[in-house]
């Protein structure tokens, strides 16, 4: 566990160094999540509480999931491109604990990104609203405990992909995922948008499938080898 | 210590190794030449546990290191590329890897070593902005930060200057002479190889061409060559003339007041003087030249291009 937090730590480290990454990722969270709180005030009391359920619900997922897919392409693609991973994998640490350490890093900053936009969604729609509108407890667990499961297995999945497949391959694929997905977090966030109730149906099923998704991807990272990251370089 | 077995590995079709065999003994410094694709970077990944072999075995104490996590802690490594993260500082890049080795005293161990390899004022600086003399110091520092028992450097000295060079080579020697460390090195620079190696081995399209000692090599693949020196330009003349009836003389090359002599295989050059003088040749001086390890290469180069 000690090495897989040294990974984590350095990962997280290196992340919140790469202004890029950093800028588009608090420039997103801050401009998605004030036009979201508009568009809360728009509605009466009650529907003012389903919209702001809608935009946390979608908004704060379509962040995490954004910032992964950034984060992902510096942590796993890039250290891979450079060679780095070769000299990592000399030391005395297996690929299971450099891919979860990885994961872990990914997930603290999407998440914290993805938190952050959440914070400011519901503390801007209070003050311009000038009465306490609250998320509903299923809002909160998917916040507290579905986001970040869900940040973990996508950027898993992508990662285990980027270090197994050879970099043209990664490139292609992701933009294959990149395009579907964020057009179907898009769609998710115009229905969530006007009337979608979120349950704990919703929420429940999304954390399934991440939970189900983690697991198959902590499953398949047993076959990875060095020998397939090494030759998949060029 | 280091056992390579006939070690074969293939990418696709092509043999890029070829039943390959050497060890490396404990405490040696063991240089590793061949030209650009000669395989000295497959055979290095192999050993590292990094590439897996077609056929025969690569170990280091006997098992795999790939396999072997603890055995790994025993090993350092400085590979073609750095290996290093840019976005972090110096000091950061050698934390990392101090504590994925379990180290306990790692901020006076990392002061220690940034200041030896003359990058302490840079500790906090990112490493992207290193130059690449300077990212090559950090990452040799980094491969010895947990005290290894044996070292695998891949071109240490590429893209250093001189007197980084000389530190590189310095550091090497120490490492092998004081703490007793095995080096592993492959390398392009045969100046630096004779200068601190042991024993070597030639590769050279995935084959060992010569694996042996410098001194051995030297022996084995160049002819003597002596140098004579003579009181007057007469007696150059007359020792050309003599010499060219000799057929252990291969080739003469004539300097200011003297004669570069090249003698065949295994032929003395105090039969040569005692040749010149019994016929009253006044011989002031004559010394042995000593081949460098690029003149055995080239002749090794050469007699497998003649082979072929």
């Amino acid at each position: 566990m000690h090495k897989i937090l040294v990974v984590a730590r350095k990962e997280t480290r290196e992340l919140m160094r790469t202004k890029s990454t950093m800028l588009v990722g608090l420039g997103f969270a801050f401009f998605y999540s004030l036009l979201n709180s508009l568009a809360v005030i728009k509605g009466k009391d009650s529907a003012s509480a389903i919209s702001l359920d809608g935009s946390v619900f979608y908004l704060s997922a379509m962040v995490g999931m954004f910032i992964a897919y950034m984060s992902t392409g510096q942590v796993f693609l890039r250290e891979k491109t450079d060679r780095v991973i070769e000299t990592l994998m000399c030391a005395p640490v297996n690929l299971r604990q450099i891919w979860l350490g990885k994961v872990l890093g990914v997930t603290a900053v999407a998440y914290s990104l993805s938190f952050f936009t959440a914070l400011v969604i519901m503390v801007v729609a209070n003050i311009l609203l000038k009465s306490i509108v609250l998320p509903g407890a299923p809002i909160l667990f998917h916040v507290l405990l579905v986001i970040p499961t869900s940040i973990a297995a996508f950027a898993g999945l992508l990662g285990f992909v980027q270090l197994r497949l050879g970099l043209r391959e990664s490139r292609i694929l992701n933009f294959v995922i990149f395009a579907p997905l964020f057009a179907g977090l898009y769609g998710v966030g115009r229905m969530v948008g006007s009337s979608f109730a979120i349950s704990w149906i919703q929420v429940g099923i999304l954390f399934a499938i991440s939970v189900f998704l983690l697991a198959v991807t902590a499953y398949l990272t047993k076959r990875l080898s060095k020998e397939r990251i090494v030759t998949t370089i060029n | 210590m280091i056992e390579v077995q006939d070690l074969t590995r293939k990418f696709k079709e092509r043999n890029v190794l070829n039943g390959i065999s050497f060890q490396v003994k404990e405490g040696e410094i063991f240089g590793y030449i061949g030209p650009n694709g000669a395989g000295k970077t497959t055979t290095m990944r192999i050993i590292l546990g990094l590439l897996k072999a077609t056929a025969g075995k690569a170990t280091v104490w006997g098992q795999n290191l790939g396999e072997n996590e603890k055995l790994r802690t025993k090993v350092g490594v400085l590979l073609e590329h750095d290996g290093l993260y840019g976005r972090i500082s110096a000091y950061e890049n050698l934390d990392y890897y101090a504590q994925l080795y379990g180290i306990s005293n790692r901020e006076e161990k990392i002061a220690n070593l940034l200041e030896f390899v003359g990058l302490i004022d840079r500790k906090n600086d990112r490493v992207g902005k290193f130059s690449k003399g300077m990212k090559r110091k950090l990452a040799l520092a980094r491969a010895i930060i947990h005290d290894p028992d044996v070292l695998f450097l891949d071109e240490p000295s590429a893209g250093l200057d001189p007197e980084a060079q000389k530190m590189v080579r310095d550091l090497i020697l120490r490492l092998s002479g004081e703490e007793r460390i095995t080096i592993f090195l492959n390398s392009h620079d045969l100046d630096e190889v004779q200068r601190i190696c042991s024993k070597i081995a030639i590769l050279q399209g995935g084959e060992i061409k010569a694996y042996d000692t410098v001194d051995n090599l030297r022996d084995r693949f160049t002819n003597p060559v002596v140098e004579i020196a003579f009181s007057d330009n007469r007696e150059v003349e007359k020792a050309l003339d003599l010499m060219s009836s000799l057929d252990y003389v291969s080739d003469c090359e004539r300097h200011n007041d003297g004669i570069a002599v090249t003698l065949t295989e295994n032929k003395r050059p105090s039969a040569l003087l005692g040749f010149l003088t019994e016929k009253g040749v006044k011989v002031e001086e004559m010394k042995r030249v000593s081949k460098s390890l690029e003149d055995v290469y080239l002749e090794i180069v050469r007699q497998e291009e003649r082979n072929a």
